[in-house]
């Protein structure tokens, strides 16, 4: 006995025009999913590596916060980029996720660390990755070289982290006298605002014989942060470069 | 359908003990204090002569926490010391208030500071009311890498309006500015400058059809094709843009704010107070804790070395204070919690007199042991106890005498009574 035939599956468009709709709205689906996620995963990853030199302004010094900050935080940028460069030649993974982790840092900090534990939001202000993201972006589309974007681009990250970010910083460095102990307005903010669990003597700042230089360690921290980027760009392109090799192989299972 | 009926009551059960659990929980209002291991509470600082200026203040107004600890000389080998680094700190939910100064033997209470091993400090730390509320104030000292040791805590209300609080300084450049809100709209208004870059860059990418038609494209080998000469304009004016930005905020902030210093660490070593020594010796004979009675027993032999008798009015650890009623009258503000209402037994209750040496039996009977978890160092690798002896002449001036000695439990009987 022969088999019946088998009903012919309706396509999914009836038209071009109506294939372009169902792209963009899948395009927005994804574009929606990847802003939480990168906001979520970036912003943990965020809390885990850098930690307090993003959360209290006392802790933003010049040179802890200005060449460890980048480095640790281009890890996941840098294998996003090689993502979205060798699959979609699409060049703005490193600004999407600074966006996220921004916006999750902002939610963050007005809603737990402001309205739950009370700290003023002019301690608890988070650094701003966006210069760097935007350079790193704008580096690989010029030149079309993820090597390229490495080297410049790398360095280009760390230099931006500092210039997007001692702006911000300027005003709280202004001298107070306390009861005869020199302080700068962030140092005075982390006395008043009593931490519990994050007594003076926590602190990693300015630790080190930098200071030999010139006097002032700032432009040696920009310089090994841009450095230090370029190492770690390099290295995790290579696990983006894993995730592609492997055609998201593991994504299908799941 | 037997599995099924499992389930219904597992997952019936589940949400029954959910909702007792939730019912039957209490709030927690202070800072577990009581969590802390007991070896920590008994032998390495001993608060005393604690004091709280108000239990009831205004938002803005002050707070006075004064007091003095004494650092164990018998400091527990397993505990990181404090000759090290400790910071002088307040145990209080955040900052519901703000800690207007503080100090440790006069130093500036800003520092990190290194500390003796058997020495005594004077604290004192102002705190102003900020958030409206009941909190319990402890004062804390942080120890480097031991953790935070509390002292007694103080129930302490604020009343008012948060929005009231505000917190002027002046700078050494003159400038005087409120620190609850100073600077915060320069933050947001960069970082909006910033944002409103980066929404430019990803809506221009957005515009375009995405993944897709991209994804086919590069497949297809025509990803080089992708990147326009408009797309490379556009990065070059995005970058552009960015450094510009970037450097026309640090030359505004730099004029705005001429003199700026580095972020300060402050460290250093406070010595002790200057005290002369008590001429009492206290040799611990036995100590027990005598399960049944909620008691620790004590037997000592004490030599008085001066030239005047003294008594026994007060033994202290761990924040709780055992009084003889014979010498020692309760502080009324002073929390009634921490001090034991059945006392501290003294036998012989007698003047010691100069150059005399008795052997005294010594009874700290209390509740406090289990409750505030103390007889836990039955668990504690380190079963000790340690606290301070304070000694009274005729003339009411108090010596503190450190005690340490092994603690053994008894479960039965009564075996070191004196009865």
């Amino acid at each position: 006995m022969a088999a019946a035939p088998r009903a012919r599956t309706q396509p999914a468009t009836v038209s071009p025009e109506a294939q372009q709709r169902a792209y963009r709205h899948f395009d927005l689906v994804v574009a929606v999913i990847l802003f939480f996620l990168g906001m979520a995963l970036y912003h943990v990853v965020t809390m885990l590596t850098v930690g307090d030199w993003d959360f209290w302004a006392d802790w933003k010094d010049n040179r802890w916060w200005l060449s460890f900050t980048p480095v640790v935080e281009l890890a996941m940028p840098a294998a996003f980029v090689y993502i979205f460069w060798a699959r979609f030649r699409l060049p703005f993974a490193a600004t999407l996720l600074t966006l996220c982790l921004v916006t999750a840092e902002w939610i963050n900090r007005s809603l737990n660390m402001h309205g739950w534990a009370y700290y003023p939001l002019n301690f608890i202000w988070p650094a701003t990755l966006i210069p760097s993201g935007i350079a790193i972006d704008c580096i690989l589309v010029l030149t079309d070289s993820l090597l390229i974007t490495g080297i410049v681009g790398g360095f280009l990250w760390g230099v931006m982290f500092f210039l997007g970010n001692w702006p911000l910083i300027t005003p709280f460095l202004a001298p107070v006298n306390l009861h005869g102990s020199l302080m700068s307005i962030a140092d005075l903010q982390g006395f008043h605002y009593i931490r519990t669990g994050t007594p003076e003597y926590i602190r990693i700042i300015n630790r080190g014989t930098l200071r030999t230089f010139g006097q002032d360690p700032i432009y040696l921290s920009i310089a090994f942060a841009g450095f230090m980027s370029i190492v770690v760009y390099m290295t995790f392109l290579g696990v983006g470069w894993l995730f592609v090799r492997s055609q998201f192989s593991w994504l299908k299972k799941i | 359908m037997k599995s099924r009926l499992i389930s219904a009551k597992l997952f019936a059960i589940s949400i029954l003990a959910i909702v007792c659990g939730v019912l039957g929980s209490s709030v927690a209002f202070a800072h577990g204090e009581r969590a802390q291991e007991p070896s920590l509470r008994l032998s390495t600082i001993q608060w005393y002569d604690t004091k709280w200026s108000a239990q009831t203040i205004a938002v803005n107004q002050e707070l006075v926490v004064t007091g003095r600890f004494h650092i164990m000389s018998s400091w527990p080998l397993e505990i990181p010391s404090p000759e090290t680094l400790t910071f002088l700190n307040m145990g209080v939910p955040g900052p519901v208030f703000i800690r207007a100064e503080s100090s440790v033997n006069g130093i500036n209470g800003v520092s990190s500071m290194a500390l003796k091993l058997g020495g005594n400090y004077e604290y004192r730390v102002v705190l102003r009311g900020r958030i409206p509320g009941r909190y319990h104030v402890h004062p804390m000292l942080d120890v480097l890498e031991a953790g935070a040791i509390l002292g007694p805590g103080q129930w302490v209300t604020v009343t008012g309006n948060a929005a009231s609080f505000d917190d002027w300084i002046t700078t050494l450049t003159g400038k005087r500015l409120n620190l609850a809100t100073y600077g915060l709209r320069h933050v947001i208004t960069w970082h909006l400058v910033w944002v409103l870059l980066a929404v430019v860059w990803l809506v221009y990418w957005l515009r375009k059809p995405l993944l897709i038609p991209r994804y086919e494209a590069v497949q297809a080998g025509e990803g080089d094709k992708l990147i326009t000469r408009s797309d490379r304009m556009m990065a070059a004016v995005m970058l552009a843009a960015s450094v510009v930005v970037g450097i026309v905020a640090l030359s505004i902030t730099s004029l705005a704010n001429p003199v700026t210093i580095p972020l300060q660490s402050h460290q250093t070593k406070a010595p002790p107070l200057d005290e002369p020594p008590a001429n009492i010796t206290v040799t611990p004979q036995t100590t027990t804790y005598l399960v049944p009675g909620r008691t620790v027993q004590f037997r000592v032999r004490v030599t008085n070395h001066r030239d005047q008798p003294i008594t026994l009015g007060e033994f202290t650890t761990a924040n709780l204070r055992f009084l003889n009623s014979a010498v020692r009258k309760p502080d009324p503000d002073y929390p009634a919690e921490l001090i034991a209402p059945a006392g501290l037994t003294v036998q012989p209750n007698r003047p010691i007199g100069p150059g005399e040496s008795v052997d005294l039996y010594l009874e700290a009977t209390s509740p406090v042991w289990e409750t505030d978890r103390l007889t836990a160092l039955m668990s504690d690798p380190t079963s000790r106890i340690g606290g301070l002896f304070m000694f009274f002449d005729p003339d009411g001036k108090r010596s503190l005498v450190e005690f340490s000695s092994p603690i053994v439990p008894t479960f039965t009987g009564n075996p070191q009574s004196e009865s």
